[in-house]
C-alpha cells in the first residue's frame, strides 16, 4: 500500500486523468474497472472514480467496499451520485493539497489501529471504516420501497452476509461500541415482520367489520332517550320515539351524546371504533399497541469503540487486572478455607483477607470515557502489582469485585497495607476531575468469628461492601 | 282599606251624578276605543284567521329546500356566539345552510373570534352546513356588515340574526316553506326571551315579548301589514333583497327595510311579509331596568328617526296602498309616536284637575282594565299560541305587575322620543360608528 497512490476508475477510455497537480503530487493508475484493478490489487492511498454512469459507479462503489482488502480506503467521486452511493463513499474528489493531507491523516490513523488477526470480523470492519474516519456519521438512507424506510448503506456493504443490518446495529448499539447521536424518526414497524409498511383501518369493535358508519344520534333531555336521528325526525320536526316531546332547541331539550358510530353488519352503536393495523408485505392483523417502535438515529464510534480500535480487542474494564493473575474463584475460597482452619488451629498462621469494590465504574464511563477510564485502572493495577508479594493469591468474584488474600499479614500489616493502597489510589487520580470510588474492607484472622467459613466470611464482606 | 272604600264611593258618585258616566268613560275614549282596543281585536282576529285556516286547510306544501345563508352579526358577544352558530347546524333542514358570520372590528372582538373558529372543525361532518367567517378589521357596524354578508351570500334565502339569538331546530324548514311562495319576500318569527328567569326585568320583557312579538307580530302579518321584521330575526328572498340595495345605512335598519319593502306594496300588492309561529328564536333581553330601559331610549327614538326624518315622504297611499297607509298611521304614528306624550298629558292633567281621591280611583280603575286586558290576552296566548305552555305560565307570576311596567314603558317612549327630536339621539347608537352613521339620510 502506498499512500503517494491514486487509483483512477473511469468507464470510458480516452478521459483526462485529473489535472496536472495531481499527477505532481500522487503516482495515479488508471482501471477501467474494478475487475481489471483486482488482477493488479495495487491498494492506493485513494480511488478515485472519476466518471460513468450510474450502475457503472454504483458497482464500483459496491465492489470497493465489500473488498476483504480495501473496504476501508478512502473512495472519492467526481460529479454527480446517487444518494444511496453517498453513503459509501467520502465525497467529492477533494483539491490536490487537502487530499494529500487527508490521506496523510487515514494513514496515521491506520498506523494506530490495532489488527488482532487477519481474519477481520465484520464488526472489526465496521470499527476500522469509522476509526479512520473520525467525523464520520452513520447516517439512515429512506427509500420507500425498502421494507423499513430506512437502511444504513455502509452496514449493508461491510456484513458480507445478506441478513439484517438492523439486528448487527442492535448489538453494535447494545455493546455500546456505536452512540446515538440525532434522533431521525421513530417509526412503529409491524410485529410479525418488522415491516413499515402498514395501513390502518377503523372497525367494529363488536363484530371487526369494516362496514361501519357516523350515525349522528340525539339524546332526549325529557326521557333521556338516546338513538340515531332518523328516528327522531319526522317532517322537519325532531320528536322522541320514546316519549313523543318534541325537541326544539338543542342544549335545552336535546343534545349530541358520544355515541357516534354505527356497524351496518352487526347493528351495534359504540363511540370510538377499533383500529385494526394491516400488513401490507405480510398480511397479518393486529392493534397499534402491538406494534413495535423503533428509533432511526445517526450514528457514531463511540469512545469504547475508539478503545477497540487502539487495544486491538473487545475488553470489560477490570481486565487490565488480569496480569495480577487472578485465581478462580473456587481455588480461593478453598485456599480461604484452608487457612482459616490453620490459623485456628496454629495461633502462629495469620493472614488477612481483603476487599477492594469499585462503585461506580459504570457512571464513569460515561463521564470520561473508556479510554481515560482504562488508563486510571491501568496505572491502579500497575501499583497494586508493586505491592503484592509473591505468596498473596487474588481473585474477581465478580465484574468490579477484587478479593486480596495476603498471608502472614496480621492486623497492623492489614493497616499498613490499606493506608497504602490508598495513598495509590489517591497520587494516580491526582488532577483528575473524575474519581474512582474504591471502597475497602480487611480482615485480620484473628479477627474472624469462629463459626464462620470462606463462603460466610466473603458474603458477609460482599454485603458490606455493596 | 278606608282609602280603598272612599275611592270606590267617589267612582260611584261621580258615576251616577247625571252625565257624570259619559263625561268618565269620554276620558278613556282616545286611549281605549279608538287606538288600543281595536288594534288588539284586529291582531286577535288575525291568529285566529289563520289558527281556523291552519286547522281546516292543511296546506300542501311541496319539497322545497332552497339553500340558505344566514349571516350572524356579531361583535362582542364571545362565547355566546358559539349558541347561535350550534342552534343553526343543528337545524333539521334538509337542504344547504350556508353560515356567514361577520365579525366587526375584529380587534377588539377577538374572543368572539376565537369562539367562531373553535366550531369550524364541527362542519366537516355535517356535508350541508358550512361556515364562512368574516373577520373586519375596520368597524362598520351593522349594517356594513349586513350588506358585505349579502354581498357573499350564495343562498336563495337570506336570514339576518344577531350574534346572541339561537332558534329552533325547525327554524329554517318552516320559514323556508313560506319562500315556496314566490310572491313572499320576508319571514320572521316569535321571538322568545331565553334569559326570562334572570331577573324582574326579564320575566316582565318575557311577557311583553309574548303579548307583542308573538300575537302582534301574528295577527298583523295575516293582514300583511306586519309592522317591522326585526333585525335580530329577518329572513328575506336573496334576490329580492339585492335588487332593492340592500340594507341602508343609520340606525333601525330593520325598520327601515320594512318601510321600504312597505313602499313597493301599491306597484306590486302581491308582495308578502310572512309570520311563521313555529319558526322561533330565543333571544337574551336585558337583565337590569337601567339597560332595558337604555335599549328602549334607542329603539324608541329610532322610531321618530325612521318615520319622521327618514321616511316622512314615504307615507303616501300611493307608494304604501291604502292598507298599509292607514295602518302606519295608526300603529305607528298614533299608538307608537302620539299616544306615549297623550299618556303623559292625561296623567298631568288629571293630577291637576281631579282631586287626588278621585285620581287615585281612576288610576286604580284603569290599572284593572288593563290587568284584566293582558290576563285575557295572556290566556288566549297561552290556549292557542303558545308552543311552551309549562314554561310560559311562568309569567302569570308577573301579569299583576306588567300594566305598571307597560304604563313605565309607554311614557319612557315619549322621553326616548322627545330625546331623539331635540338631542339626535340616532346619532349616538352604538350600532354603527358615528362617521358610518352621520353618512345616512339625516
Amino acid at each position: 500500500m502506498s499512500v503517494r497512490n491514486l487509483v483512477v476508475f473511469s468507464q470510458s477510455q480516452n478521459t483526462p486523468y485529473l489535472s496536472a497537480r495531481y499527477h505532481d503530487l500522487f503516482g495515479i493508475d488508471h482501471f477501467n474497472s474494478y475487475t481489471d484493478w483486482a488482477v493488479k490489487k495495487i491498494v492506493p492511498g485513494a480511488f478515485v472514480i472519476e466518471e460513468g454512469d450510474e450502475n457503472y459507479i454504483t458497482s464500483t462503489v459496491d465492489a470497493i467496499r465489500k473488498d476483504q482488502e480495501v473496504f476501508d480506503t478512502l473512495c472519492f467521486v467526481m460529479g454527480s451520485i446517487n444518494s444511496f452511493d453517498s453513503h459509501l463513499v467520502d465525497g467529492q474528489l477533494l483539491p490536490p493539497l487537502d487530499l494529500q493531507e487527508e490521506i496523510n491523516q487515514v494513514a496515521d490513523l491506520r498506523e494506530s489501529y490495532k489488527q488482532v488477526d487477519n481474519d477481520i470480523s465484520k464488526t472489526g470492519r465496521l470499527i476500522k471504516y469509522l476509526w479512520l474516519r473520525p467525523k464520520f456519521i452513520l447516517r439512515p438512507y429512506h427509500e420507500w420501497q425498502c421494507q423499513r424506510f430506512y437502511q444504513y448503506p455502509l452496514l449493508d456493504k461491510l456484513s458480507y452476509d445478506a441478513t439484517d443490518s438492523y439486528e448487527w446495529l442492535l448489538t453494535l448499539a447494545n455493546t455500546k461500541i456505536l452512540e446515538p447521536l440525532v434522533l431521525i424518526d421513530r417509526q412503529r414497524e409491524c410485529a410479525f415482520c418488522r415491516s413499515s409498511h402498514l395501513s390502518f383501518v377503523d372497525v367494529c369493535p363488536n363484530c371487526r367489520a369494516i362496514d361501519i358508519e357516523i350515525q349522528p344520534s340525539l339524546h332526549c333531555f325529557t326521557c333521556g332517550c338516546v338513538d340515531i336521528q332518523e328516528k327522531f325526525l319526522h317532517d322537519g320536526i325532531l320528536i322522541c320515539p320514546k316519549c313523543s316531546t318534541q325537541l326544539r332547541h338543542i342544549g335545552s331539550d336535546y343534545d349530541r351524546p358520544i355515541e357516534n358510530y354505527g356497524c351496518q353488519a352487526c347493528h351495534q352503536t359504540f363511540d370510538e371504533a377499533e383500529i385494526l393495523v394491516r400488513c401490507a408485505m405480510c398480511e397479518k392483523e393486529m392493534k397499534p399497541n402491538d406494534l413495535v417502535s423503533n428509533k432511526i438515529y445517526s450514528w457514531q464510534l463511540s469512545d469504547k469503540g475508539r478503545t477497540v480500535a487502539v487495544r486491538g480487542t473487545e475488553v470489560d474494564m477490570l481486565s487490565s487486572f488480569d496480569q495480577l493473575d487472578f485465581i478462580s474463584i473456587d481455588l480461593f475460597v478453598h485456599n480461604l478455607d484452608w487457612l482459616l482452619t490453620s490459623a485456628r488451629r496454629y495461633p502462629s498462621i495469620t493472614f488477612s483477607l481483603f476487599g477492594i469494590y469499585f462503585a461506580n465504574l459504570p457512571e464513569l464511563v460515561e463521564t470520561m470515557g473508556h479510554s481515560r477510564l482504562l488508563q486510571m485502572l491501568e496505572s491502579f493495577e500497575q501499583r497494586l502489582r508493586n505491592m503484592l508479594r509473591t505468596p498473596d493469591l487474588s481473585t474477581r468474584s465478580s465484574e468490579n469485585l477484587l478479593w486480596l488474600l495476603l498471608p502472614n499479614a496480621d492486623e497492623e500489616g492489614l493497616r499498613g497495607f490499606q493506608v497504602r493502597i490508598e495513598a495509590n489510589l489517591e497520587s494516580i487520580q491526582e488532577g483528575s476531575e473524575y474519581k474512582l470510588e474504591a471502597r475497602f474492607m480487611g480482615i485480620a484472622s484473628s479477627q474472624v468469628p469462629s463459626r464462620e467459613d470462606a463462603e460466610l466470611l466473603l458474603a458477609r464482606f460482599r454485603g458490606e461492601l455493596l | 282599606m278606608q282609602l280603598l272604600i272612599e275611592m270606590w264611593q267617589v267612582i260611584l258618585i261621580t258615576l251616577f251624578r247625571g252625565d257624570g258616566l259619559i263625561s268618565y268613560v269620554l276620558m278613556f275614549i282616545p286611549f281605549v276605543v279608538f287606538l288600543e282596543l281595536p288594534l288588539y281585536l284586529i291582531s286577535w282576529l288575525g291568529v285566529f284567521r289563520h289558527l281556523v285556516k291552519e286547522s281546516h286547510e292543511a296546506p300542501f306544501i311541496p319539497p322545497h329546500f332552497p339553500s340558505i345563508t344566514c349571516l350572524i352579526i356579531c361583535y362582542s358577544e364571545g362565547k355566546a356566539v358559539q349558541n347561535t352558530v350550534i342552534s343553526l347546524l343543528e337545524q333539521t333542514y334538509p337542504g344547504h345552510i350556508e353560515i356567514i358570520a361577520l365579525v366587526d372590528g375584529v380587534k377588539k372582538n377577538q374572543v368572539t373570534h376565537d369562539a367562531l373558529k373553535v366550531l369550524l372543525p364541527l362542519f366537516s361532518s355535517h356535508a350541508k352546513r358550512s361556515l364562512i367567517i368574516i373577520p373586519k378589521v375596520q368597524r362598520g357596524g351593522r349594517v356594513s356588515s349586513l350588506n358585505a354578508g349579502l354581498s357573499r351570500a350564495s343562498g336563495e334565502i337570506v336570514c339576518a340574526f344577531d350574534g346572541d339569538t339561537s332558534f329552533d331546530n325547525q327554524m329554517a324548514y318552516r320559514a323556508s316553506l313560506h319562500f315556496g311562495d314566490a310572491n313572499t319576500v320576508a319571514v320572521t318569527g316569535p321571538m322568545r326571551v331565553r334569559n326570562a328567569k334572570e331577573s324582574l326585568a326579564t320575566r316582565l320583557q318575557n311577557l311583553e315579548y309574548m303579548l307583542t312579538m308573538q300575537v302582534g307580530k301574528y295577527g298583523l302579518a295575516k293582514f300583511n301589514v306586519i309592522n317591522n321584521v326585526p333585525g335580530a330575526f329577518g329572513i328575506f328572498r336573496t334576490g329580492f333583497l339585492r335588487k332593492i340595495g340592500g340594507w341602508n345605512t343609520g340606525t333601525a335598519e330593520d325598520l327601515d327595510l320594512t318601510l321600504r319593502i312597505k313602499q313597493y306594496q301599491n306597484r306590486h300588492p302581491e308582495l308578502s311579509m310572512d309570520f311563521e309561529p313555529k319558526a322561533v328564536s330565543h333571544t337574551d333581553v336585558p337583565e337590569s331596568f337601567v339597560d332595558f330601559f337604555k335599549q328602549r331610549l334607542r329603539w324608541d327614538g329610532d322610531l321618530w328617526y325612521i318615520y319622521a326624518n327618514k321616511h316622512s315622504k314615504g307615507f303616501s297611499s300611493s307608494l304604501l296602498g291604502w292598507r298599509n297607509l292607514i295602518f302606519l298611521l295608526w300603529y305607528g304614528v298614533l299608538f307608537q309616536m302620539v299616544m306615549p306624550f297623550v299618556i303623559v298629558f292625561y296623567m298631568i292633567f288629571m293630577s291637576i284637575i281631579s282631586p287626588l281621591v278621585l285620581f287615585l280611583a281612576s288610576m286604580s280603575l284603569i290599572y284593572f282594565f288593563y290587568l284584566s286586558l293582558t290576563l285575557i290576552q295572556f290566556v288566549l296566548y297561552l290556549v292557542f299560541i303558545s308552543d311552551r305552555k309549562w314554561e310560559d305560565l311562568n309569567a302569570l307570576f308577573v301579569l299583576p305587575v306588567f300594566p305598571l311596567f307597560h304604563f313605565f314603558v309607554r311614557v319612557w317612549s315619549a322621553v326616548a322620543l322627545l330625546n331623539q327630536i331635540l338631542n339626535r339621539g340616532h346619532l349616538d347608537s352604538a350600532m354603527a360608528p358615528w362617521w358610518v352613521l352621520k353618512k345616512g339620510k339625516q
